[in-house]
């Protein structure tokens, strides 16, 4: 199976700032023209295989994307723990999720305590020597040392 | 794990957690079972319930930025959106394939976009690999994009 390489390009961003009650427009098309890119790397998962769905996975993933806030599991009276009583989880231990005390479904390799095998190779970046700040500048981050 | 400065630089030091990101996992499995699903669902449900207690939202979930311990355990790194929200935030940020339709449609939004991502995840998870238009369908987009719902909505 090939690795879709551009889509690790799968970007993080932000928009800007739109004020409350004023509709994002401008934001939204520089989403969708972003969303546009991704859509031309997609190839859709067989409908075949979304039968095979697990039907109470498929009920938790749709009650977790109800567009609607107010009927959103994790956002109603109880929070999150409707979320771990959903029956796709059923009788999970929780306290045993929370200690870790689980099997991963996989252990990587790794060879030594610097061992990257796992990660990607990305160009180091380029050290180009930057201005120092100026007393006021640098005032700005005083805190940072301290936090 | 700490943090200093020179005259031009933030330096910020980070635990190393060397099993890679779970993106790379999941490209290679392409799907995972329902019981590997489970497992990291599992686990961000915690985490998110424990960021939430602090009334931080996260707005960044995606499997790129869950990174494996050396044990097979999850932990979520780049908190760059995170924000501490006791009411409504509007800024609009995240992942396009992640976003909820609050958060797309800047009415303001919470803790609501992390739930949200948390279908998506685990859609992925199962599915293989998420796409716009599988988020396509839903109210928001339809009527901004006027592209047609597809696969998610039949699936739904």
């Amino acid at each position: 199976m090939t690795r879709r390489r551009s889509e690790s390009t799968r970007r993080s961003w932000l928009g800007a700032l739109t004020s409350p009650g004023e509709p994002g427009t401008h934001s939204l098309t520089h989403l969708l023209h972003c969303a546009a890119g991704f859509e031309a790397d997609s190839t859709a998962a067989p409908a075949a295989l979304l039968r095979y769905f697990d039907v109470k996975a498929k009920d938790l993933i749709r009650k977790l994307l109800a567009s609607d806030v107010s009927q959103r599991l994790g956002c109603l009276r109880n929070g999150g723990e409707d979320v771990k009583n959903h029956k796709w989880f059923g009788r999970l231990n929780w306290d045993a999720v929370y200690a870790c005390k689980l099997p991963p479904p996989f252990v990587p390799e790794v060879r030594s305590a610097d061992d990257t095998r796992n990660f990607d190779k990305y160009p180091d970046s380029t050290n180009k020597p930057l201005a120092p700040l100026t007393p006021e500048q640098r005032e700005l981050f005083a805190e940072f040392d301290r936090l | 794990m700490g943090h200093t400065q020179s005259s031009s630089h933030l330096y910020m030091l980070l635990q190393y957690v060397p099993g890679g990101e779970l993106f790379s996992y999941l490209r290679r499995e392409v799907r995972i079972s329902n019981d590997a699903a489970k497992f990291y669902a599992s686990e961000i449900v915690l985490a998110f319930q424990h960021l939430h207690s602090f009334n931080i939202v996260y707005r960044d979930l995606k499997p790129e930025n869950l990174l494996v311990t050396r044990q097979g355990h999850l932990k979520i790194t780049d908190f760059g959106f995170a924000k501490v929200v006791d009411d409504k935030t509007w800024t609009l940020c995240g992942t396009p394939e992640y976003l909820a339709p609050e958060l797309i449609q800047s009415k303001g939004h919470n803790k609501s976009v992390d739930w949200w991502a948390v279908g998506i995840l685990i859609y992925e998870m199962l599915a293989g690999y998420v796409a716009v238009n599988v988020v396509v369908p839903f109210e928001t987009w339809k009527v901004t994009s006027g592209r047609h719902a597809t696969q998610i909505s039949s699936f739904l």
